[in-house]
């Protein structure tokens, strides 16, 4: 009788911690449920995101410019996917500039092939990539700096995580270590 | 010889207090900079952040004002705040340290934002920063050049 009571127990305690963070409530309903988008990639070809079913996706905001968060949040999904070892193949990071102003499809390829983390970068006009940032519920805004060129960008910092059939299943914070992130993605592969 | 050794005794104790007195003139001793680094960023980017511990041992309030390298056009002291899901920058002015604290300028915090780079940085390299603070004291440090940051500040 106990032990039916604690097994009860502990399947009442694996829903509480486990569930919500492999699908934070309605994740997969309210991020881009159409599971796809269309941008420019890095080689200035057209991207679908459904052309990267059966991969998992890393996606997440950011720009070129940005001194500290997205070189960091970049180092991070570096220490992770090495963390992963082999199996980080399956992985592939999607970085969506919100400064397409600035960041040529040229600079995109640059940057992110300096962190090894098997990205491709994406930018279009300001309308397409708006409706990207409407559809994953995120946020930017341009703030103006000393000099006309020389603006930053205040932008969303989750790293989405889109599984291999497009949905978005959870959702990284910009304060999850790297060792949080590749036990996440180890849930997923 | 006896003339000797008291001219030794002198000469060592006139070094000694010179030393001390030259010490506490120079608020610069007393402004002790660590773990300073910079994030290195591929070739034709034009932006990064630089990050070192400040420790401030003297005795009054300290204000770092501006700081400035030979790598980088202009240099601004950046804030770090996450609101909620996003990251916010501002550019402050001045960065206060109260007598004996000390500040980390670190990774989601605060950083010295070197904007418009003259020439890329090699991962490895040390690059000078001057940092200028309150009264005039101005402290050179030598930051490395790192891909991934150094030990906790990552």
């Amino acid at each position: 009788m106990a032990g039916i009571g604690l097994c009860l127990l502990l399947i009442m305690v694996s829903f509480l911690v486990d569930l919500p963070r492999l699908t934070p409530t309605g994740t997969e309903q309210m991020f881009n449920p159409s599971g796809d988008f269309t941008l420019t990639d890095d080689s200035r070809t057209i991207f679908h995101l459904k052309d990267l079913r059966g991969e998992i996706v890393l996606l997440f905001f950011g720009y070129t410019s940005c001194p500290d968060a997205c070189p960091g949040t970049l180092a991070k999904i570096h220490r992770a996917l090495t963390l992963l070892g082999p199996e980080q193949k399956q992985v592939r990071t999607v970085f969506v500039s919100v400064d397409p102003e600035r960041d040529t499809p040229e600079k995109l390829k640059e940057y992110l092939e300096y962190f090894g983390v098997n990205a491709v970068g994406l930018t279009g006009t300001k309308a397409e990539i708006d409706a990207v940032v409407k559809a994953y519920h995120a946020y930017y805004l341009k703030i103006p700096g000393q000099s006309a060129d020389w603006y930053t960008v205040n932008h969303t910092t989750t790293v989405f995580l889109v599984d291999q059939k497009g949905k978005v299943r959870h959702l990284l914070k910009f304060e999850d270590t790297a060792e949080q992130m590749a036990a996440t993605l180890r849930k997923f592969l | 010889m006896k003339v000797l050794h008291r001219r030794f005794w002198f000469f060592l104790i006139a070094g000694l207090l010179l030393a001390a007195v030259s010490q506490a003139q120079d608020p610069s001793q007393k402004i002790l900079v660590s773990n300073a680094w910079i994030r290195a960023m591929p070739p034709s980017m034009k932006t990064t952040a630089a990050y070192l511990t400040i420790e401030n041992t003297t005795g009054a309030e300290l204000v770092l004002q501006s700081a400035g390298t030979t790598v980088a056009r202009t240099v601004e002291i950046h804030r770090m705040e996450q609101v909620g899901e996003v990251m916010k920058m501002k550019a402050i002015g001045e960065l206060r340290i109260p007598a004996g604290e000390r500040a980390e300028l670190a990774p989601k915090g605060y950083h010295l934002m070197l904007i418009d780079l003259l020439r890329p940085l090699q991962e490895g390299e040390t690059i000078p920063l001057a940092l200028n603070f309150s009264g005039g004291t101005t402290v050179h440090v030598d930051a490395v050049v790192s891909k991934w940051g150094t030990g906790a500040s990552q």
